[in-house]
Protein backbone atom coordinates (compact mmCIF):
# COMPACT_ATOMS: atom_id res chain seq x y z
CA UNK A 1 0.00 0.00 0.00
CA UNK A 2 2.82 2.39 0.25
CA UNK A 3 4.54 2.11 -2.81
CA UNK A 4 1.67 3.63 -4.99
CA UNK A 5 1.56 6.79 -2.90
CA UNK A 6 5.16 8.08 -3.85
CA UNK A 7 4.68 7.96 -8.01
CA UNK A 8 1.67 9.71 -6.97
CA UNK A 9 2.83 12.46 -5.22
CA UNK A 10 5.43 12.79 -7.85
CA UNK A 11 2.67 13.01 -10.34
CA UNK A 12 1.27 15.67 -8.63
CA UNK A 13 4.24 17.70 -7.93
CA UNK A 14 5.47 17.09 -11.91
CA UNK A 15 2.42 17.71 -13.45
CA UNK A 16 2.07 20.91 -11.47
CA UNK A 17 5.26 22.43 -11.72
CA UNK A 18 4.71 24.50 -14.74
CA UNK A 19 1.48 26.08 -12.13
CA UNK A 20 3.11 27.05 -9.82
CA UNK A 21 4.58 30.69 -11.53
CA UNK A 22 3.97 34.13 -10.89
CA UNK A 23 0.52 35.06 -11.09
CA UNK A 24 -2.16 38.04 -10.06
CA UNK A 25 -5.09 37.78 -7.46
CA UNK A 26 -7.47 39.96 -7.44
CA UNK A 27 -10.36 39.42 -4.90
CA UNK A 28 -13.08 40.92 -3.24
CA UNK A 29 -12.77 41.20 0.84
CA UNK A 30 -14.94 41.51 3.85
CA UNK A 31 -12.95 42.27 7.13
CA UNK A 32 -13.51 41.61 10.68
CA UNK A 33 -12.30 44.77 13.13
CA UNK A 34 -10.10 43.54 16.22
CA UNK A 35 -9.33 45.51 19.27
CA UNK A 36 -8.50 49.14 19.18
CA UNK A 37 -10.03 49.14 15.34
CA UNK A 38 -12.84 47.15 17.07
CA UNK A 39 -12.99 50.26 19.41
CA UNK A 40 -13.72 53.10 16.49
CA UNK A 41 -15.72 50.86 14.23
CA UNK A 42 -17.40 48.19 15.44
CA UNK A 43 -18.84 46.19 12.67
CA UNK A 44 -18.08 43.93 9.93
CA UNK A 45 -17.24 45.22 6.70
CA UNK A 46 -18.33 44.59 3.62
CA UNK A 47 -16.32 46.74 1.37
CA UNK A 48 -12.72 46.06 0.31
CA UNK A 49 -10.41 44.58 -2.13
CA UNK A 50 -6.77 43.35 -2.71
CA UNK A 51 -4.67 42.55 -5.55
CA UNK A 52 -1.79 41.24 -5.19
CA UNK A 53 1.42 39.79 -7.49
CA UNK A 54 3.19 37.10 -6.92
CA UNK A 55 6.47 36.30 -8.46
CA UNK A 56 8.07 33.03 -8.14
CA UNK A 57 11.66 32.84 -7.04
CA UNK A 58 12.70 29.62 -6.55
CA UNK A 59 9.88 26.38 -6.90
CA UNK A 60 7.39 26.92 -4.28
CA UNK A 61 8.71 30.10 -3.17
CA UNK A 62 7.45 33.42 -3.93
CA UNK A 63 7.58 36.80 -3.42
CA UNK A 64 3.96 38.48 -2.47
CA UNK A 65 3.46 42.71 -3.50
CA UNK A 66 0.43 43.45 -2.07
CA UNK A 67 -2.51 46.53 -2.23
CA UNK A 68 -5.30 46.56 -0.74
CA UNK A 69 -8.20 48.70 0.86
CA UNK A 70 -10.42 48.28 3.84
CA UNK A 71 -13.59 50.80 4.24
CA UNK A 72 -15.23 50.70 7.64
CA UNK A 73 -18.08 52.62 9.36
CA UNK A 74 -20.03 52.39 12.13
CA UNK A 75 -22.38 54.84 13.74
CA UNK A 76 -22.38 55.38 17.53
CA UNK A 77 -23.31 58.45 20.09
CA UNK A 78 -21.06 59.76 22.37
CA UNK A 79 -18.30 62.34 23.05
CA UNK A 80 -15.69 63.14 20.91
CA UNK A 81 -12.70 65.16 22.72
CA UNK A 82 -10.90 67.15 19.79
CA UNK A 83 -7.42 67.95 19.88
CA UNK A 84 -8.54 71.61 20.63
CA UNK A 85 -10.18 70.69 23.68
CA UNK A 86 -13.81 70.63 22.62
CA UNK A 87 -15.70 68.13 23.93
CA UNK A 88 -18.58 67.08 21.10
CA UNK A 89 -21.84 65.27 21.23
CA UNK A 90 -24.12 63.47 18.86
CA UNK A 91 -24.41 61.08 16.44
CA UNK A 92 -20.96 60.09 15.14
CA UNK A 93 -20.27 58.57 11.78
CA UNK A 94 -17.25 56.74 11.53
CA UNK A 95 -15.35 55.45 8.91
CA UNK A 96 -11.72 54.10 8.92
CA UNK A 97 -10.15 53.45 5.26
CA UNK A 98 -7.18 51.62 5.02
CA UNK A 99 -4.73 51.23 1.78
CA UNK A 100 -2.62 48.75 2.77
CA UNK A 101 0.74 48.60 1.20
CA UNK A 102 2.72 45.41 1.86
CA UNK A 103 5.71 43.03 0.39
CA UNK A 104 6.60 39.83 1.58
CA UNK A 105 7.37 35.92 1.17
CA UNK A 106 4.86 32.50 1.08
CA UNK A 107 5.07 28.86 -0.20
CA UNK A 108 2.78 28.16 -2.65
CA UNK A 109 2.04 23.73 -2.54
CA UNK A 110 0.95 23.23 -6.06
CA UNK A 111 -2.43 21.12 -5.56
CA UNK A 112 -2.79 19.97 -9.40
CA UNK A 113 -5.41 21.11 -12.11
CA UNK A 114 -4.66 24.68 -11.49
CA UNK A 115 -5.01 24.43 -7.80
CA UNK A 116 -2.96 25.41 -5.00
CA UNK A 117 -2.64 26.38 -1.61
CA UNK A 118 -0.27 28.81 -0.14
CA UNK A 119 0.55 30.31 3.27
CA UNK A 120 2.78 33.35 3.69
CA UNK A 121 3.56 36.81 5.33
CA UNK A 122 3.91 40.38 4.40
CA UNK A 123 5.05 43.36 5.70
CA UNK A 124 5.15 46.79 5.07
CA UNK A 125 2.76 50.30 6.10
CA UNK A 126 -0.58 50.74 5.71
CA UNK A 127 -2.41 54.94 5.15
CA UNK A 128 -5.38 55.04 7.67
CA UNK A 129 -7.94 57.41 7.14
CA UNK A 130 -10.09 57.97 10.20
CA UNK A 131 -13.23 60.35 9.51
CA UNK A 132 -16.07 61.09 11.63
CA UNK A 133 -19.16 63.11 10.39
CA UNK A 134 -20.48 64.72 13.51
CA UNK A 135 -23.44 67.45 13.10
CA UNK A 136 -22.06 69.49 10.60
CA UNK A 137 -18.82 69.30 10.78
CA UNK A 138 -16.24 66.44 9.86
CA UNK A 139 -12.95 65.39 11.74
CA UNK A 140 -10.41 63.57 10.13
CA UNK A 141 -7.47 62.16 11.41
CA UNK A 142 -5.00 60.39 9.31
CA UNK A 143 -1.79 58.95 9.21
CA UNK A 144 0.31 55.46 7.94
CA UNK A 145 1.21 52.74 10.57
CA UNK A 146 3.72 49.99 9.88
CA UNK A 147 2.46 46.70 10.02
CA UNK A 148 2.35 42.44 9.25
CA UNK A 149 0.09 40.73 7.57
CA UNK A 150 0.28 37.20 7.34
CA UNK A 151 -2.08 35.33 5.43
CA UNK A 152 -3.29 32.04 3.77
CA UNK A 153 -5.00 30.99 0.65
CA UNK A 154 -6.52 28.21 -1.65
CA UNK A 155 -7.06 28.55 -5.36
CA UNK A 156 -9.09 25.52 -7.72
CA UNK A 157 -8.47 25.74 -10.77
CA UNK A 158 -11.49 26.85 -13.28
CA UNK A 159 -9.89 25.98 -16.44
CA UNK A 160 -7.02 25.74 -18.85
CA UNK A 161 -6.46 29.17 -19.22
CA UNK A 162 -4.77 29.60 -15.78
CA UNK A 163 -7.83 31.12 -13.88
CA UNK A 164 -8.50 30.03 -10.27
CA UNK A 165 -11.32 30.70 -7.92
CA UNK A 166 -9.42 31.46 -4.50
CA UNK A 167 -10.42 32.01 -1.12
CA UNK A 168 -7.42 34.03 1.31
CA UNK A 169 -7.92 35.06 4.70
CA UNK A 170 -5.48 37.58 6.13
CA UNK A 171 -4.36 39.13 9.75
CA UNK A 172 -3.41 42.63 9.54
CA UNK A 173 -1.53 44.20 12.40
CA UNK A 174 -0.07 47.91 12.47
CA UNK A 175 1.51 48.76 15.31
CA UNK A 176 1.39 52.15 17.36
CA UNK A 177 2.54 55.03 15.98
CA UNK A 178 2.66 58.61 16.28
CA UNK A 179 -0.22 58.40 19.35
CA UNK A 180 -2.05 56.22 16.75
CA UNK A 181 -3.26 52.82 19.20
CA UNK A 182 -2.00 49.91 17.17
CA UNK A 183 -4.38 48.44 14.37
CA UNK A 184 -5.44 44.89 13.64
CA UNK A 185 -8.44 43.25 11.79
CA UNK A 186 -8.83 39.80 9.88
CA UNK A 187 -9.98 40.44 6.17
CA UNK A 188 -11.35 37.65 4.11
CA UNK A 189 -11.40 37.41 0.11
CA UNK A 190 -12.86 35.46 -2.54
CA UNK A 191 -10.94 36.72 -5.70
CA UNK A 192 -9.75 34.97 -9.46
CA UNK A 193 -6.21 33.85 -9.77
CA UNK A 194 -4.77 34.64 -12.91
CA UNK A 195 -1.64 32.54 -14.00
CA UNK A 196 0.03 31.32 -17.13
CA UNK A 197 -2.02 28.72 -18.36
CA UNK A 198 -2.11 24.77 -18.79
CA UNK A 199 -0.82 23.14 -22.79
CA UNK B 1 -13.87 36.30 -18.18
CA UNK B 2 -11.43 39.55 -16.87
CA UNK B 3 -14.01 42.11 -18.26
CA UNK B 4 -16.69 40.38 -15.75
CA UNK B 5 -13.91 39.89 -12.85
CA UNK B 6 -13.26 43.68 -13.48
CA UNK B 7 -17.18 44.97 -13.82
CA UNK B 8 -17.87 42.69 -10.41
CA UNK B 9 -15.02 44.42 -8.29
CA UNK B 10 -16.24 47.44 -9.17
CA UNK B 11 -19.93 47.09 -9.10
CA UNK B 12 -18.72 45.74 -5.24
CA UNK B 13 -16.87 48.36 -4.00
CA UNK B 14 -19.40 50.95 -5.23
CA UNK B 15 -22.06 49.19 -4.25
CA UNK B 16 -24.09 50.89 -0.86
CA UNK B 17 -21.41 53.26 0.53
CA UNK B 18 -22.78 53.70 3.63
CA UNK B 19 -24.79 56.97 4.21
CA UNK B 20 -24.81 59.33 6.80
CA UNK B 21 -27.59 61.37 8.66
CA UNK B 22 -31.24 60.22 7.82
CA UNK B 23 -32.92 62.55 10.00
CA UNK B 24 -32.60 65.93 11.37
CA UNK B 25 -31.84 65.14 15.06
CA UNK B 26 -28.35 63.19 13.11
CA UNK B 27 -27.25 66.14 13.10
CA UNK B 28 -27.37 67.78 16.56
CA UNK B 29 -24.59 68.10 18.06
CA UNK B 30 -23.29 69.85 21.82
CA UNK B 31 -19.84 71.37 22.21
CA UNK B 32 -19.15 72.18 25.72
CA UNK B 33 -15.48 73.99 26.47
CA UNK B 34 -13.73 74.43 29.59
CA UNK B 35 -11.08 76.42 31.36
CA UNK B 36 -8.96 73.68 32.93
CA UNK B 37 -7.51 75.87 35.24
CA UNK B 38 -10.43 77.27 36.26
CA UNK B 39 -11.84 76.43 40.14
CA UNK B 40 -15.43 75.01 39.81
CA UNK B 41 -15.48 72.82 42.61
CA UNK B 42 -15.52 76.29 44.82
CA UNK B 43 -18.58 78.09 42.40
CA UNK B 44 -21.28 78.13 44.67
CA UNK B 45 -23.76 81.05 43.43
CA UNK B 46 -24.62 82.49 40.04
CA UNK B 47 -26.59 85.01 38.42
CA UNK B 48 -28.73 84.59 35.16
CA UNK B 49 -30.88 86.97 33.56
CA UNK B 50 -34.13 86.79 32.30
CA UNK B 51 -33.77 87.29 28.65
CA UNK B 52 -32.04 85.02 25.92
CA UNK B 53 -30.60 87.48 23.48
CA UNK B 54 -30.03 87.21 19.91
CA UNK B 55 -26.50 87.17 17.93
CA UNK B 56 -25.76 87.33 14.66
CA UNK B 57 -23.74 85.52 13.08
CA UNK B 58 -21.25 87.20 10.60
CA UNK B 59 -21.99 85.00 8.01
CA UNK B 60 -25.06 84.39 6.28
CA UNK B 61 -28.43 85.73 6.66
CA UNK B 62 -29.96 86.46 9.99
CA UNK B 63 -33.84 84.54 10.72
CA UNK B 64 -36.22 86.26 12.90
CA UNK B 65 -36.03 84.08 15.95
CA UNK B 66 -39.46 83.44 17.90
CA UNK B 67 -38.64 84.20 21.99
CA UNK B 68 -42.08 82.87 23.08
CA UNK B 69 -40.03 80.05 24.72
CA UNK B 70 -37.47 81.97 26.22
CA UNK B 71 -38.45 81.34 29.91
CA UNK B 72 -39.28 77.29 29.56
CA UNK B 73 -35.69 77.58 27.60
CA UNK B 74 -34.01 79.23 30.59
CA UNK B 75 -36.01 77.04 33.00
CA UNK B 76 -33.91 74.44 31.97
CA UNK B 77 -30.88 75.91 32.06
CA UNK B 78 -31.48 76.99 35.85
CA UNK B 79 -32.69 73.27 36.55
CA UNK B 80 -29.26 72.15 35.26
CA UNK B 81 -27.73 74.87 37.64
CA UNK B 82 -29.79 74.10 40.35
CA UNK B 83 -28.96 70.19 40.25
CA UNK B 84 -25.09 70.69 40.90
CA UNK B 85 -26.10 72.47 43.87
CA UNK B 86 -25.15 76.12 43.02
CA UNK B 87 -27.68 79.02 44.01
CA UNK B 88 -29.45 82.01 41.82
CA UNK B 89 -28.80 84.93 43.30
CA UNK B 90 -29.73 88.27 42.32
CA UNK B 91 -26.73 90.18 41.42
CA UNK B 92 -28.41 93.50 42.19
CA UNK B 93 -28.31 92.25 46.02
CA UNK B 94 -25.46 89.59 45.90
CA UNK B 95 -22.23 89.29 43.81
CA UNK B 96 -22.51 85.98 42.00
CA UNK B 97 -19.74 83.84 41.53
CA UNK B 98 -20.41 83.26 38.00
CA UNK B 99 -22.62 84.67 35.66
CA UNK B 100 -24.45 82.40 32.82
CA UNK B 101 -25.32 83.87 29.79
CA UNK B 102 -28.18 82.02 26.98
CA UNK B 103 -27.75 83.41 23.78
CA UNK B 104 -29.26 82.64 20.23
CA UNK B 105 -28.57 83.00 16.49
CA UNK B 106 -30.66 81.58 13.81
CA UNK B 107 -29.05 81.74 10.14
CA UNK B 108 -29.33 80.56 6.76
CA UNK B 109 -26.85 79.88 4.83
CA UNK B 110 -26.78 80.16 1.21
CA UNK B 111 -23.95 78.47 -0.71
CA UNK B 112 -23.36 79.30 -4.76
CA UNK B 113 -21.94 76.46 -6.84
CA UNK B 114 -20.96 75.88 -10.34
CA UNK B 115 -22.30 72.76 -11.29
CA UNK B 116 -21.26 70.86 -15.17
CA UNK B 117 -24.52 71.08 -16.48
CA UNK B 118 -23.11 68.84 -19.20
CA UNK B 119 -21.68 66.50 -17.31
CA UNK B 120 -24.88 65.88 -15.78
CA UNK B 121 -26.87 64.13 -18.02
CA UNK B 122 -24.04 62.57 -20.39
CA UNK B 123 -25.41 61.61 -23.96
CA UNK B 124 -28.77 63.57 -23.75
CA UNK B 125 -29.48 64.52 -26.97
CA UNK B 126 -30.67 67.98 -25.65
CA UNK B 127 -26.72 68.91 -25.64
CA UNK B 128 -25.98 67.20 -28.64
CA UNK B 129 -24.55 70.29 -29.88
CA UNK B 130 -22.13 71.56 -26.95
CA UNK B 131 -19.48 69.92 -25.51
CA UNK B 132 -18.37 70.22 -21.42
CA UNK B 133 -16.19 73.09 -22.42
CA UNK B 134 -20.14 75.32 -22.05
CA UNK B 135 -21.44 76.98 -19.31
CA UNK B 136 -24.53 78.31 -17.62
CA UNK B 137 -24.95 81.89 -17.18
CA UNK B 138 -28.17 83.64 -15.20
CA UNK B 139 -28.59 86.95 -15.83
CA UNK B 140 -29.76 87.66 -12.51
CA UNK B 141 -26.81 86.77 -10.55
CA UNK B 142 -23.38 87.86 -10.79
CA UNK B 143 -22.17 84.39 -11.28
CA UNK B 144 -23.18 81.27 -12.80
CA UNK B 145 -23.91 79.08 -9.73
CA UNK B 146 -26.61 76.83 -7.80
CA UNK B 147 -27.73 77.43 -4.45
CA UNK B 148 -27.78 75.66 -1.61
CA UNK B 149 -29.84 76.48 1.16
CA UNK B 150 -29.16 75.49 4.74
CA UNK B 151 -30.83 77.06 7.88
CA UNK B 152 -28.79 76.73 11.18
CA UNK B 153 -29.51 77.36 14.75
CA UNK B 154 -27.51 77.72 17.88
CA UNK B 155 -28.40 78.44 21.89
CA UNK B 156 -25.32 78.94 23.40
CA UNK B 157 -24.67 78.77 27.49
CA UNK B 158 -21.94 81.02 28.76
CA UNK B 159 -20.40 81.33 32.30
CA UNK B 160 -18.10 84.10 33.09
CA UNK B 161 -15.99 83.95 36.05
CA UNK B 162 -17.57 87.12 38.09
CA UNK B 163 -15.50 85.69 40.62
CA UNK B 164 -11.83 87.85 39.40
CA UNK B 165 -12.58 90.07 36.89
CA UNK B 166 -9.11 91.86 35.48
CA UNK B 167 -9.93 95.14 35.52
CA UNK B 168 -6.78 96.50 34.25
CA UNK B 169 -7.59 94.82 31.03
CA UNK B 170 -11.08 95.28 31.67
CA UNK B 171 -12.10 91.50 30.83
CA UNK B 172 -14.08 88.99 32.40
CA UNK B 173 -12.90 85.20 31.85
CA UNK B 174 -15.27 82.48 30.05
CA UNK B 175 -15.03 79.38 32.17
CA UNK B 176 -17.38 77.05 30.55
CA UNK B 177 -19.40 77.67 27.27
CA UNK B 178 -21.67 74.96 25.50
CA UNK B 179 -23.41 75.21 21.79
CA UNK B 180 -26.41 73.37 20.71
CA UNK B 181 -26.44 72.98 17.48
CA UNK B 182 -28.29 72.34 14.87
CA UNK B 183 -30.51 72.49 11.46
CA UNK B 184 -33.45 74.15 11.62
CA UNK B 185 -36.13 72.13 10.65
CA UNK B 186 -39.11 70.45 12.45
CA UNK B 187 -42.63 71.63 14.53
CA UNK B 188 -41.94 73.78 17.44
CA UNK B 189 -42.51 71.37 19.97
CA UNK B 190 -39.45 69.18 18.54
CA UNK B 191 -37.25 71.86 18.37
CA UNK B 192 -38.12 72.45 22.04
CA UNK B 193 -37.26 69.05 22.64
CA UNK B 194 -33.81 69.02 20.94
CA UNK B 195 -33.05 72.09 22.67
CA UNK B 196 -34.14 70.61 26.25
CA UNK B 197 -31.91 67.35 24.90
CA UNK B 198 -29.02 69.93 24.20
CA UNK B 199 -28.94 71.84 27.25
CA UNK B 200 -28.96 68.76 29.67
CA UNK B 201 -26.35 67.04 27.57
CA UNK B 202 -24.10 69.91 27.78
CA UNK B 203 -24.33 69.43 31.93
CA UNK B 204 -24.20 65.76 31.56
CA UNK B 205 -20.73 65.59 29.66
CA UNK B 206 -19.36 68.65 31.74
CA UNK B 207 -18.89 66.50 34.67
CA UNK B 208 -16.15 68.89 36.44
CA UNK B 209 -19.19 71.55 37.03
Amino acid sequence: MRAPRIPIVLGLLVSSTALAQSHLRLSYEMAVPQGATKDYVDRFSSRGAHLDASFELSYAFHLELSAGLNSFNSVKQGVLTTTDGQDVSGKQFRYLNVIPLMGGFAFHIPLGHGSRFWAGANGGAAYFERVVDLGLTEYTLSDWQWGVQPHVGIAFGLDRSGTALFFDGRWQYFWERHGLPAQQYFSFGVGLLFGPGRH
Amino acid sequence: MRQMVWTGALVALAACYPGGAEQVTDLDTVTTQHDPGAKFSSIRTYALPDSIQEVTSPHGWPLTIDHSHDAQILAWVTANLDGLGWTRVDPAVTAPDVDVLVSVSATRYVEYLSYPFYDAWPGWAGFSTYDGTWGVTYPWMSSASYATVLDAGTLRMEMLDARMPDASNKTLTAIWTASIDGVLAGSTDSLLQRIQHGIDQAFAQSSYL
